[in-house]
């Protein structure tokens, strides 16, 4: 039934492989050319023509060692010798360190490259002609000092930063098996949350900068090189840095969007020089983390089912014939003992393996980039092709996606005062799966039912009696219905879609005087989404054998159709800016930047769905021959903002800046239409002040800065025109006339005229210090966001009819604080290695709402739109029961507190409550505040104490990294819903703790209450202290071993760098929630696409 | 200096260019929706935006009015064919019927909120109905078309208002009325409930202009088409029926005054509308025929209200359900009379309950048109023709088993079921027939103490002699099992009428609260006689029994040991159903229910 995953792999692989070898091969032509080319440069070792004489060319280099003796002084830029610095020939072991006094003495091979280095220094490649003494000098390494970050229309120097920013750079996102940029982001920055909904590939994660935003929800704006895209479509090969606004002084020049923080993704560019390729490829294998632990008897499943129904309804699940056959298969699993005839019904004592026998355990994923970079004087490009190729679980007709991206880029310099600058972005991606016919029919819902099931029509010598084998022969293999999914995934139709999202960006750069740049950009975007459904019939069999003619039907494919639909999606942004440096005296340093920003979208929607497919072959609407129908929706949206920035810094010390926006959208009225958002920052480089200068052996930089600033929040999702009451348009199911849908037009929704922006105002304190030499790099913010104004939505009686209209009337406070944190050093033996811990913490809480009545927000949770809430309502917060154990006797239920209006029935082995209120009976009040019943808050599930801990180490030619992510405590309520999988007995699967961890009077200790189908009545599962999780875990995202090729051996052969690498994701985690949960998934409340460890093997190189 | 000059210029045009500041760009408009003040022109704008009243309609989630089968899961309880569940006709025992076990056991929780199928269906809600309503009444004066055109629509939507409170009173007693569409400054938001007189009397006022303003026939030719006269006529002779006898057997005034409506509103249609009894003249099918029939109910003369089902627009899996509905319980079959037209307690021929195939002999032609005789199983390919015998117990083998042993076949329609994918059922729902005005008509007479030998043959005796039950007239004996109810022996045969007729229609438990016999849900319910011959022939069963203390007999208990045993009725506070709490905290105002605190 499987299709082999090795013959799949091998032929992944082997493409793989042919890709790599047409470039290493064509790149070896190359090098001759180049070498033959620059045979009269003396170079080592030239005439070698194949990769074959590899070998033997190393050999050759040992051999012809110790030519040359060199020897020197290291110093630094102010003549200052520097001890310690390391003298190293790459690829070899040869290398040596400086003495106190910065000298050093090294006997190499002529020819070779000699590399200096030093902490917080520029490593500096000499390549050795027939010098005897070198001196070198090493200059103090930008990377935190002089480090440039990218911010809001330009870019700052790292240490005049008032704002709160968080920076992540390439090395972050390269060589990981990563599927989207948020994962690679996860955990990497503090207080960027990045809450992945499952493991499926084709699922962007949810991005959140520092917690809790607005009732409204809300996200932070994504900007790539200043166009809104979505983060998740781009290629993480492709970016160069990512930047997050986290404050409102950082992101105030992005106004109305930016209320949550800004992503500010800068993709790579082209650098002067010779053509430089670099090709990436990577082979992954995923495997699913499951957790679960399922009993794999069938006679042991029968007899827990029986167990639990027998409590639940007084009946077992199953009749004594299916006991005793799956008893007699379990002590002997022979053909015969699989199969019987009851009643003309085929009866299956076997089992089923779900997990093993749909799922294959790899799933593999290849990726591939090639980049192409250089240029000139006059002119850069930077062209880059990715491909992902990622495979699903299924062992047959297996889920693919699969991501394109093209980038191009380049800069002409026109004239002194004019660049002009092209840029076309490509992100197709596209997505093939097995159509999902109903709520069962999927790979995650292969948990969740019962595995006794039959799959394939059998193969007997007879079936109703002898003789009778050639009237059911024909349905030989055929595929039950009762498992919901194996005949569909076999089968059935295909749900695919394609997504094309194109941007072409036309820039110019204007420097008409000495200090002033002029930028403009306009990009022209649009997104075609072609989604296709294809439900065809499957012909699957009964095991009621009575009837031949009945035995085959459709299962729940019997309504066939293809669903066609189309999104077509238009934007436009339109960038302006303008610098300018003002000249001014010494000590005083003046800049200031003026723009306006213009963007437009209009989005179209249309769908066709027809019935009745001619042929399953043929998948086009035409190809049908039922009902056709039509469905279509459209929308535009506009927005237009002016905005400024003055940045003024006194003698490097004092530094101040004000940003601001004046932002209107077309989502409001026009008298509410337009807001401005300023912000204002100060910094102190208390390092520079003069009564510091003796701690200039030990601090680098100190640095301590404050920002208030006031942005707004337009984000109301779809909700295009918040303040325009309409009548919607619809077409009835209801048929007034014939196979006739009926047109009807529906009353138009309360909505407030008044409408205006949410206001987020931002307080923020930071700290920046670099100490040891730039050994230790941190950064401390403690913040403050209050949320105003938020739209709200108050739950009105219902008898109001509809949604209450949205008005500015509630507040939040969210506070936090945040720390990264980096120890760097390097070792005098090659090692070198650096710790970043990037940890976070936030809480949220209401501050005005209108809920006069102090209803108890409903549900477990407060999170979501329309929810509930009150005044001093910490967010998160889950209301439950407090749990006092598990009746043990008849007696104790007579004489515990009344349960009746939770449930009927209390028997030893169920659930008791704690009578909070002590009014004798067990129950939810009127579910106020002032009256909660026996309720109270038993926990909350917001994240406390996020962290990152990434730690790399690199020793000669080979980096390690192990980054580990995760979440200190969070408290989940496991969601009891129908076909979920925490509780026993709430799906059709029988885990073995449903049998060990239930109670009975025999394991009167048990952690759940005795064995009851809960699916329906949850008396026993009701919101409560005794089953509240801890979702609180830390797990190794990342894990990378890599090895560069020795240069020698590279460069003989025309590459620049080679590098190959393992990487493993997601390979260990620790967590105190219960099994089979993984706390990282459990958010969408039901069974997905479980997360996956990946194993990948990748080569870089470069040439 | 002059490139300078030449270089601002162009960058002063650009400025401008993009800049201008043209605050049109901001103006946007919806472009796929119209808007309030461009509609409710035509009769055709009217009749279009009423459209919407029966698209909300057909959730029988949540406005289960005019009932029908809701489409996927949710018809596992949301259609007439299960709603007997609530009551003593039915045994439902499956998980998923959990709501109709609380109720019927009177161990009904107050819920959170009413919401989905699991939490109070049947309940408090549908206020989005109302408001589409109201917003309709406010509207249609704005067209310029003859009054008795408007009228039209203003009466199809006013009968939709009242038949709507209608629901509400009947399960929550006094109800928040609301007759203008509100915002969140309304008073009646947070107003406590009108008393269910003021109520019943705005609903009198909203059926009265219904029956004044819609059309007998509507001359569009569609079918179903839209609700019309006769229909709002046989509304309100069930809303005024229900709501005379709940006032006089609950002590509430002017109960003939409802009554007498009742009466006359069905003899208006009697009198005057194109209904009749649908009859073949075949009285051993005729009964079940046509509520089995699959796809069009046009033509039938019986048929008043009835919803089409088509693949790929709207489908339903009621037949797939079918067997949710457990089994007939002991006690209604008991109830049916023999061919004689006594009660089995009075009459000769009643041949006992030993033998399960006995039970059906001299019988109303309609109890074997109802509860599937094992004979019959071939011809209702019950279930999927597979040669099994029937019935099936609980616990047998073969699916589709019974909770009583009594299997329901009265709406069973096999060809939408056996080879059909999930949902794909195109069985239409059977929402109002005529025979219902025919029993409204005799039981308002009989109520007001006024019935005539011919009111019953009007009425009843039609329904009788479409299965050639001997007549009913106006002194019948009592049957013993009745003679409590405080009612006179003509009311009890009513009632029973009632009971028979409109079984698996969703009656019976909304009759026994007006009737104000919640007494008769203190009853188990049971199954076939547990004898040792059925013993016997029904190997495999899995079952609880209890012994009748009246016979002596032991029968199939269905819900013994489980959480619905021993069932309750609170006579104070069973009536009526609780207040969701979330309802309550958000208007304190409302109050709960009698003893529902």
């Amino acid at each position: 039934m499987k299709t082999s995953l090795f013959n799949h792999c091998i032929a992944s692989v082997f493409s793989g492989c042919m890709l790599v070898g047409l470039l290493f091969g064509s790149s070896d032509l190359l090098a001759q050319n180049k070498l033959s080319l620059d045979d009269n440069l003396g170079n080592i070792n030239a005439k070698r023509p194949n990769l074959a004489n590899e070998k033997k060319v190393s050999e050759t280099l040992i051999v012809k060692a110790f030519d040359v003796t060199v020897t020197g002084v290291v110093k630094d830029q102010s003549g200052q010798p520097i001890p310690g610095a390391t003298v190293s020939v790459p690829g070899t072991n040869l290398g040596t360190a400086t003495d106190m006094d910065g000298r050093y003495s090294i006997t190499v091979p002529e020819g070779v490259n000699l590399v200096f280095s030093f902490i917080g220094f520029d490593s500096r490649t000499i390549t050795l002609g027939n010098q005897q003494v070198l001196d070198i000098t090493l200059v103090e390494s930008v990377s935190s000092l002089q480090e440039v970050v990218v911010v809001g229309y330009g870019t700052q120097q790292k240490v005049n930063l008032t704002g709160a920013v968080g920076v992540a750079t390439s090395e972050r996102l390269q060589n990981r098996p990563i599927a989207n940029v948020g994962e690679g982001l996860q955990g990497v920055i503090p207080n960027l949350n990045i809450a992945p909904r499952n493991g499926d590939p084709a699922s962007s994660p949810a991005f959140n900068i520092r917690g809790f935003q607005s009732i409204n929800g809300g996200s932070p704006l994504v900007l790539v090189d200043n166009v809104p895209m979505d983060i998740n479509r781009i290629n993480p090969n492709d970016i160069e840095s990512v930047s997050v606004l986290k404050d409102a002084a950082a992101a105030a020049v992005y106004g109305a969007r930016a209320a949550f923080g800004v992503i500010l993704v800068t993709t790579k560019k082209g650098k002067a020089g010779k053509v430089s390729v670099s090709l990436n490829s990577q082979f992954s294998l995923a495997k699913p983390i499951f957790n679960m632990d399922p009993i794999n008897d069938p006679h042991e499943f029968v007899n827990a089912r029986n167990l639990a129904n027998d409590r639940t309804n007084g009946r077992p699940a199953f009749d004594p014939d299916m006991v005793e056959g799956t008893r007699r298969w379990s002590e002997n699993p022979i053909p015969e003992n699989e199969w019987g005839i009851v009643n003309g019904n085929l009866r299956f004592y076997g089992f089923n393996n779900y997990q093993s026998e749909i799922m294959t355990n790899y799933a593999p994923t290849q990726q591939h980039d090639l980049s192409i970079s250089g240029g000139s004087e006059n002119s850069n490009y930077f062209v880059s092709f990715g491909h992902l190729n990622k495979d699903g679980y299924l062992a047959t007709n297996n889920e693919n996606f699969k991501r394109y991206n093209v980038l191009m880029k380049a800069e002409f310099k026109v004239t002194k005062w004019l660049t002009l600058e092209e840029k076309l972005v490509i992100n197709s991606q596209r997505s093939d799966k097995p159509f999902f016919y109903n709520w069962d029919v999927n790979i995650n819902s292969l948990a969740r039912v019962s595995p006794i099931q039959p799959i394939q029509f059998p193969d007997l010598p007879f079936y109703l009696q002898q003789g009778d084998r050639a009237t059911y022969e024909p349905f030989i293999g055929t595929y039950f219905g009762g498992t919901n999914f194996w005949p569909y995934l076999k089968d059935g139709g295909r749900s695919t879609w394609t997504n094309n999202d194109i941007w072409m960006t036309q820039g110019a750069v204007l420097t008409p005087a000495k200090g002033l740049k002029i930028q403009g950009n306009f990009s022209y975007n649009f997104v075609h989404r072609s989604e296709q459904n294809v439900a065809s019939k499957i012909e699957i069999a009964s095991t009621n054998l009575t009837n031949p003619a009945n035995i085959i039907s459709n299962g729940f494919s019997g309504n066939d159709f293809i669903d066609e639909r189309s999104n077509f999606d238009q934007y436009y942004v339109i960038n302006a800016f303008a610098d300018y440096e003002f000249s001014l005296p010494e000590k005083h340093s003046l800049s200031t930047m003026i723009g306006f920003n213009q963007e437009w979208g209009q989005n179209k929607f249309i769908r066709a769905q027809n019935n009745a497919l001619i042929t399953p072959l043929i998948q086009d609407l035409n190809a049908t021959i039922g009902l056709q129908q039509t469905f279509g929706s459209q929308n535009h949206n506009a927005l237009r903002g002016a905005f400024y920035r003055v940045n003024y810094i006194f003698d490097e010390r004092y530094l101040i800046e004000t940003n601001a926006r004046y932002d209107g959208t077309s989502r409001f009225p026009s008298e509410s239409r337009f807001g401005f958002f300023p912000s204002i920052s100060a910094g102190w480089r208390i390092s520079n002040e003069d009564f510091m200068a003796g701690t200039g052996s030990w601090l680098d930089e100190l640095k301590i800065r404050a920002s208030y600033g006031e942005l707004g929040n337009q984000l109301l999702g779809n909700n295009f025109y918040p303040y325009i009451p309409t009548m919607g348009i619809g077409q009835s199911s209801f048929m007034m006339n014939g196979a006739n849908r009926t047109p009807f037009v529906s009353p138009a929704g309360l909505v407030s005229p008044t409408l205006t922006w949410e206001t987020v105002v931002s307080r923020n304190i930071g700290l920046d210090f670099t100490m040891l030499g730039g050994k230790i790099d941190a950064s401390v913010d403690v913040f403050q966001r209050d949320t105003k104004n938020m739209l709200m939505r108050s739950t009105y009686p219902s008898i109001l009819g509809t949604n209450a209209p949205q008005a500015n009337a509630a507040d939040s406070r969210t506070t936090g604080w945040e720390l990264a944190i980096t120890w760097k050093d390097r070792l005098k033996n090659d090692l070198s290695y650096d710790i970043t811990l990037a940890l976070s913490d936030w809480t949220a809480e209401i501050t005005k709402f209108n809920n006069p009545n102090g209803a108890i927000p409903s549900g477990i949770t407060a999170e979501g739109g329309n929810a509930q809430y009150y005044v001093g309502q910490k967010l998160g917060e889950i209301w439950g029961y407090e749990t006092v154990g598990i009746f043990q006797t008849a007696d104790e239920v007579a004489n515990a507190p009344l349960q009746s209006a939770l449930g009927a029935n209390w028997r030893a082995g169920d659930i008791q409550y704690s009578d909070l209120n002590g009014d004798g009976r067990i129950t939810p009040g009127n579910n106020t505040l002032a009256n909660p019943g026996d309720r109270r808050v038993i926990g909350n599930n917001t994240p406390r104490l996020s962290f990152g801990v990434n730690n790399n180490v690199s020793w000669k030619n080979f980096t390690l990294n192990a980054f580990f992510q995760g979440i200190w405590r969070r408290e989940h309520w496991p969601t009891s819903g129908n076909w979920t999988w925490f509780f026993p007995f709430n799906a059709g699967h029988v885990e073995k703790y449903f049998i060990t961890d239930s109670w009975r009077e025999d394991n009167r200790d048990a952690y759940f209450a005795q064995a009851h189908i809960s699916t329906n009545d949850k008396k026993n599962i009701q919101p409560q202290t005794r089953f509240l999780q801890n979702a609180g875990y830390v797990r190794l995202k990342n894990l990378s071993l890599g090895y560069n090729l020795p240069f020698n051996l590279v460069n003989a052969i025309g590459f620049q760098n080679a590098n190959v690498y393992f990487a493993g994701m997601n390979l260990w985690e620790y967590s105190p929630i219960r099994k089979p949960l993984d706390p990282e998934t459990i958010y969408s409340g039901a069974i997905e696409y479980p997360m996956q460890r990946i194993f990948t093997l990748g080569v870089q190189v470069t040439f | 200096m002059k490139k300078y000059v030449y270089k601002f210029r162009i960058l002063l045009v650009a400025v401008f260019m993009l800049g201008a500041c043209n605050d049109d760009f901001l103006e946007r408009y919806p472009l796929d929706q119209v808007s309030n003040e461009t509609f409710w022109n035509t009769a055709n704008d009217l009749a279009t935006y009423n459209n919407f009243l029966y698209h909300l309609a057909i959730n029988d989630v949540n406005i289960p009015i005019m009932l029908g089968h809701h489409n996927g899961f949710d018809g596992l309880m949301a259609s007439y064919l299960h709603v007997d569940g609530f009551a003593d006709n039915l045994a439902p025992d499956q998980d998923r019927h959990l709501p109709f076990q609380q109720v019927r056991a009177g161990k009904q929780i107050v819920p959170t909120t009413s919401s989905g199928i699991n939490n109070q269906w049947y309940g408090y809600r549908g206020w989005d109905f109302v408001r589409a309503i109201n917003v309709g009444l406010a509207n249609y004066d704005k067209a310029a078309i003859p009054e008795n055109i408007r009228n039209r629509y203003v009466g199809e939507a006013r009968l939709f208002r009242g038949w709507f409170y209608h629901h509400i009173v009947k399960m929550f007693g006094d109800a928040p009325y609301v007759d203008r569409e509100l915002n969140i400054d309304s008073e009646e938001l947070f107003a406590s409930r009108t008393p269910r007189i003021e109520v019943m009397n705005k609903v009198l006022e909203d059926l009265n202009f219904a029956v004044s303003g819609l059309p007998n026939n509507w001359g569009d030719g569609n079918n179903p088409g839209r609700l019309n006269r006769w229909v709002a006529l046989a509304i309100k002779s069930r809303v005024c029926l229900f709501e005379g006898t709940w006032r006089k057997y609950h002590g509430l005034p002017d109960a003939n005054t409802w009554l007498a409506e009742a009466a006359a509103a069905a003899k208006e249609i009697m009198d005057n509308g194109p209904y009749s009894i649908y009859s073949t003249g075949n009285p051993s099918r005729d009964y079940n025929s046509f509520h089995r029939g699959l796809a069009d109910l046009t033509g039938n003369p019986e048929v008043m209200i009835w919803r089409r089902y088509r693949l790929g627009i709207l489908n339903n899996n009621v037949q797939g359900y079918y067997d949710l509905t457990g089994g007939a319980t002991r006690n209604v079959v008991e109830d049916y009379l023999c061919t004689d037209g006594l009660p089995i307690t009075l009459s000769n021929s009643y041949q006992g309950d030993d033998v399960f195939e006995k039970v059906f002999e001299n019988r109303d032609p309609r109890l074997r048109q109802t509860i599937l005789h094992p004979a019959d199983a071939a011809f209702y390919k019950y279930h999927n023709a597979d040669g099994l015998s029937y019935p099936r117990i609980a616990g047998m083998p073969g699916g589709r088993a019974s909770s009583t042993g009594y299997h329901v076949i009265k709406h069973y329609n096999a060809d939408d079921m056996i080879g059909k994918a999930f949902d794909t059922g195109e069985f239409p729902a059977l929402i109002m027939r005529y025979a219902e005005v025919l029993l409204n008509y005799a039981e308002a007479k009989a109520e007001l103490g006024e019935i005539t030998q011919v009111d019953l043959d009007r009425s009843i005796n039609r329904l009788r002699s479409r299965v050639a039950m001997p007549s009913l007239g106006l002194s019948p004996p009592m049957d013993p099992r009745y003679a409590n109810d405080g009612v006179s022996s003509l009311i009890v045969e009513i009632r029973r009428e009632r009971r028979i007729e409109l079984f698996g229609e969703g009656f019976r438990y909304d009759d026994l609260r007006r009737w104000k016999q919640g007494k008769k849900l203190l009853k188990k319910d049971m199954g076939i006689q547990w004898n040792s011959a059925n013993q016997a022939r029904f190997p495999g069963s899995i079952i609880r029994t209890s012994v009748d203390p009246d016979n002596g007999k032991t029968y199939i208990d269905v819900y013994k040991n489980t959480d619905w045993d021993n069932p309750v009725f609170d006579e104070n506070k069973d009536y009526l159903w609780p207040i969701p709490l979330n309802d309550l905290a958000q208007n304190p105002a409302i109050g709960q229910n009698p003893g529902w605190d």
